[in-house]
């Protein structure tokens, strides 16, 4: 059923992480964290999820930072905007490849209110920035009531819409490493139109010395409940020279990875999202190897 | 024609302002006194099903509940939410076959969302509350979802009214055979020395108007039943609730809300029905019913999906010398517009091109989907989709340039339009492919495109369409207009056609305006009250500034008439020999002779007899305009559309890069409001071809009624638009002008597709063309 009025629920502004964390933990599944409210306000007019307890986080002073740059890593906090994120010069100049992530989401009025924390929090495998942020070797900073965690993002998902974060947790921001010379990173999506949710989605991060690639890294988005990591394409790779045979083999082991297992919705089917990925991580490979194609 | 002042110019719309500033009052936005508010209970779980428990009383309890209705405690009447029934005869009405077999609330439940009971509450949220609350039990039916499962001989009856579940098809008595056309097509078909055939599949669309629906009614103390509606035809809707409630005309009123858009969605009824039954059951207290946008989607009409097969005929020289074809249509769950999508889909046809024969089939089944009704285009883009490509399709094999072949075979002036019998006054169709070909460098592209290697291939395609002004003589055409002067020469407008966003009523101002020679500011429109207005149809086939524009000048014209007999016995001059400026009338070989516009009215309304003779001083009379206007004739618009996009093989990805149309408009009276319309019709048009289609689970369930899950053109996936507004007055319209509301949305459909055919060498049967199919095609 269908309803204009949400269910009741108490309101609480936190005025710091750690009563955050309190608040969160004291009313366990019943609570729901609030920061930009894209994704959880629609599922409560939906009815999908019904919290009792809602916490908003952006009462909290120091949490909306993007810092550093391409030497000394980036620091993006849990308050930042996707627009943020798009106004960045460090993303722009630095990490051009999140930038094209963010920068071609939904609209200016989505990314105003979307943070980017909370955009990859949401666990859906079709996140765009999370991707990247995958193929970028980013972390997760998790603060609870006890010790703080730093998660790389390949082992924050458990399935869609399912992280490791326990009740009580939040993300208080992204840790994303340095890119030390040679490396270049290359981010590809497919969408149903430029605002939808991506069919399939790729992020490459390549590392090329002397002639040789020293590390690959390749995350896939939307094949699967988590983003997955094509690790038999990335084994290709390493320590050869990248010549467009040896990229077209790794484009194929990718499609090929037995993490890729996509299903058919409205926005497109499992054969096609399939074959994409060998697309995609083809030209994102030649993209970030600096190959020309026609 | 003598020059043009006010028609023609780019004047703002006259709504402009309070739509900017957000003041512009929807039917959502009214709040009176003691308003109660309205919810249907719908049935989201199941797309057929019987009720066998409905049990309210634990509804009845909640806190702030008023009253809880089932099927039982409203009319038992029935109804059409379409309005066809009351543009037709009685004879041919029962010849078509319409009937009414809607319910205010059912027990036979026939798609997602149909409504089971309402619920009338002070608040909206008790009623929400109070829905939870309702106890139903379903006994699931079989679902159907296309024509070929209901059509079989096992399948659970709709209505006892339409066996076998057809809803419509072409009636025997008028159409032998079940179809219309000319010629021998059989025979014809055997002459052709290329023969092109195949079956499409048209999509599920949605209007996506931007408002939601929204309605408030109130049974007042007098006795009269008030409908606040946001509906594109407020008289019809003002007909159909008498009926239904079985009241006088007299005792209904209804009251336009502002319209934010309408495409269709609201033509005829959507909740009025729902909202004006919870009111007669609280007498004296409004009662508002809102649907949410998810409700809006699966609760009110979409357009016909269904199978178009199509087989035509050609000579070597391109002489298509016959069409068949056959369209059945998905129905959804009630009649509604069951005989009318199915009829001009054909016409749409038939009206095009210079067929040496044609015969087409239309008929539709109920399915367990959303019922389907009018959207902009009704029934063309439907044909513009199979028509088109297969043109092309012959003209690859005949080896000749599509854009000949349209200029040498589309029908033109003196030729039969869609109505058969009924010849085309005026047509610029041949200019337009003309100009538009030019325009875009078409002889160049299909030059240089025909050559392509890699993985981006270019196309470009182009399509053409006719469609009307107005439905006559299919339908009843009719506009009641008054025009009334006031004391200080201003003018008051009188009549009931819609704006459903679109500039209509800017257009309608400036042809009263132009016909009484009055500046702008001069002259108000007065809508939105049945109460106020005379007869019109509604915003609906076009119709409202070529028809309702028509009917605006005849009853200014005459304003005109009586100012002209007044000044002519104040002036001692015959009315032939005076002449109008700057709102004074004056003897046209003595211009110092004469008198202003404001003595005539004020003399008309404040006449106090001269002291000295007893004798009334000038006429006196307050001056009223009349016109009861059926329009001569339906003036069919036509265009013709390029597309020119670009496919990725590797991904079947379509980027879009330019569409331009080039419109046969006759006059473009706000060419402001008719780009408008051309730009959002490309919108809906290419949506309809590349990516919109509504699709459910095989309970019948929607997965897509919203914005995020259904899937419209955002502004970055748009192509540049060009309008060419090709200006050839028609003979019947308003100072020439031809209608533009509906047409926009057609030949992209077909431009498009051709255009991806044009770039891949395949084309597509399918729509929406997705990359998915694209890349399928391509490897096939």
């Amino acid at each position: 059923m269908l309803f204009r009025a949400l269910s009741p629920f108490s309101y609480w502004e936190a005025k710091s992480i750690s009563e955050a964390n309190e608040i969160l933990f004291s009313n366990g599944k019943k609570a729901a964290l609030l920061a930009g409210g894209c994704s959880l306000f629609p599922q409560m007019k939906n009815g999908l999820t019904k919290p009792e307890v809602i916490v908003n986080i952006t009462t909290i002073e120091g949490l909306r930072f993007i810092e550093g740059n391409r030497d000394e890593g980036l620091r993006i906090g849990s308050l930042a905007t996707l627009r943020d994120g798009e106004k960045s010069p460090a993303l722009r100049q630095d990490y051009g490849s999140l930038f094209d992530a963010i920068t071609q989401i939904a609209s200016v009025q989505v990314k105003n209110m979307g943070t980017i924390v909370g955009n990859i929090t949401e666990g859906t495998p079709a996140s765009d920035v999370a991707t990247i942020l995958t193929a970028l070797g980013a972390k997760v900073k998790i603060v609870g009531l006890g010790e703080d965690k730093i998660v790389p993002l390949d082992s924050f998902y458990v399935h869609v819409r399912k992280t490791i974060l326990e009740p009580g947790e939040m993300i208080t921001e992204i840790l994303v490493p340095p890119l030390p010379d040679g490396t270049r990173t290359a981010f590809l999506n497919l969408a149903k139109t430029k605002e939808d949710p991506a069919k399939v989605n790729v992020g490459v991060l390549t590392r090329v010395v002397d002639g040789v690639c020293e590390e690959a890294r390749i995350a896939v988005g939307a094949v699967a409940p988590v983003i997955i990591r094509a690790k038999k394409a990335e084994a290709i790779l390493q320590g050869e020279k990248p010549e467009p045979s040896l990229i077209a083999k790794a484009a194929e082991a990718a499609r090929d990875d037995k993490g890729v297992r996509p299903i058919t919705d409205i926005r497109s089917t499992a054969a096609y999202r399939k074959e994409m990925v060998e697309v995609l991580t083809r030209r994102a490979l030649h993209k970030t190897f600096q190959i020309t194609t026609h | 024609m003598s020059e043009l002042s006010i028609v023609g110019k780019r004047i703002p719309k006259i709504d402009a302002r309070e739509k900017v500033t957000g003041r512009a009052v929807y039917a959502a936005d009214i709040r009176m006194p003691g308003m109660l508010y309205g919810k249907v209970v719908r049935c989201w779980n199941y797309a057929h099903a019987t009720v066998t428990k409905l049990d309210l009383s634990e509804a009845a309890k909640v806190p702030g509940v008023i009253k809880v209705l089932g099927p039982q405690d409203v009319t038992s009447n029935t109804y059409n939410s379409g309005v066809l029934d009351l543009m037709v005869s009685d004879e041919m009405r029962k010849m078509l076959g319409d009937i009414e077999d809607q319910p205010i609330f059912t027990d036979h439940v026939k798609h997602q969302a149909d409504g089971i009971c309402g619920i009338i509450a002070e608040t909206e949220e008790a009623a929400e509350r109070a829905a939870e609350k309702i106890i139903v039990e379903y006994e699931p039916l079989p679902v159907y979802l296309t024509a070929e499962e209901s059509m079989k001989p096992d399948a659970v009856q709709f209505t006892p009214l339409k066996p076998g579940n057809k809803a419509f098809e072409l009636p025997e008595p008028a159409f032998p055979g079940n179809a219309y056309g000319w010629g021998d097509v059989d025979e014809a078909m055997k002459k052709a020395d290329v023969v092109v055939e195949d079956a499409f599949y048209v999509p599920k669309q949605k209007q996506c108007q931007m408002e939601p629906h929204a309605y408030v009614a109130l049974y007042d103390d007098r006795g009269r039943l008030n409908c606040w509606t946001s509906t594109q035809m407020p008289k019809l809707v003002q007909t159909k609730l008498a009926r239904l409630f079985e009241l006088p005309m007299s005792r209904v009123k209804v009251n336009q809300t502002t319209v934010g858009g309408g495409f269709g969605a609201r033509l005829g009824m959507v909740a009025e029905p729902q909202a004006c039954a919870m009111a007669m059951a609280v007498p004296g207290k409004p009662v508002m019913i809102q649907y949410l946008r998810e409700e809006d989607w699966v609760a009110s009409e979409s357009r016909h999906p269904g199978m178009y097969w199509m087989k035509m005929g050609f000579k070597k020289d391109g002489m298509p010398v016959a069409v068949d074809a056959h369209f059945t249509s998905y129905k959804g769950g009630y009649y509604t517009q069951g005989s009318g999508v199915a009829f001009t889909t054909g016409a749409w046809l038939a009206g095009m091109y210079k067929y040496g024969a044609l015969r087409y089939r239309g008929d539709s089944y109920y399915t367990n989907q959303v019922p389907c009704g009018a959207y902009r285009g009704y029934g063309n883009p439907q044909t513009n989709f199979p028509l088109e490509q297969l043109i092309d399709r012959a003209c690859n094999e005949l080896g000749i340039d599509p854009v000949d072949w349209r200029i040498k075979w589309h029908k033109d002036v003196g030729d039969d339009g869609w109505c058969i019998g009924f010849k085309y006054p005026s047509c610029a169709l041949t200019e337009c492919l003309e100009r538009g070909a030019q325009a875009i460098g078409w002889k160049e592209k299909r030059a240089k495109y025909s050559t392509q290697t890699g993985s981006k291939r270019r196309g470009i395609g182009v399509a053409c369409m006719n469609h009307t002004s107005g439905a006559m003589p299919m339908l009843l055409e009719h506009t009641v207009v008054s025009v009334r002067l006031n004391e200080d020469a201003s003018a008051e407008v009188i009549l009931s056609c819609s704006d459903l966003g679109c500039g209509a009523h800017t257009a309608l101002t400036q042809i009263a305006a132009e016909t009484l020679g009055f500046p702008l500011e001069d002259v108000h429109l007065l809508t939105g009250n049945s109460d106020a207005s005379g007869f019109d149809i509604g915003a609906h086939a076009s119709r409202t500034t070529y028809v309702g524009g028509g009917a605006v000048k005849q009853a200014c014209e005459d304003v005109k008439r009586q100012l002209f007999e007044r000044a002519s016995k104040h002036l001692g001059t015959p009315a032939d020999q005076l002449e109008m400026k700057d709102k004074r009338i004056f003897i046209k070989n003595d211009p110092q002779q004469s008198v202003d516009i404001k003595t005539i009215t004020t003399l008309g309304v404040i006449n106090l007899p001269d002291p000295a003779t007893g004798q009334p001083v000038g006429e006196p009379g307050q001056i009223l305009g009349y016109a009861s206007y059926f329009p001569p004739h339906n003036s069919p618009p036509f265009s013709a559309c390029f597309v020119e996009l670009e496919v990725d093989t590797e991904t079947g990805e379509v980027k879009l890069l330019e569409c331009l149309t080039a419109y046969d408009i006759g006059r473009a009276i706000h060419p402001p409001s008719v780009e408008g319309q051309l730009d959002g019709g490309v919108h809906h048009g290419l949506g309809n071809v590349l990516t919109e289609e509504t699709y459910y689970d095989k309970k019948g369930l929607c997965l897509n009624s919203n914005f995020t899950d259904y899937k419209l053109l955002g502004p970055s996936d748009m192509p540049k638009l060009t309008n060419i507004l090709v200006e050839q007055p028609d003979p019947y319209g308003p100072y020439g002008a031809k209608s533009c509301g509906e047409e926009g949305i057609v030949p992209p459909i077909g431009a498009a597709a051709n255009a991806v055919y044009n770039a891949i060498g395949v084309q597509i049967k399918e729509a929406p063309i997705t990359p998915e199919k694209i890349l399928k095609a391509i490897k096939k």
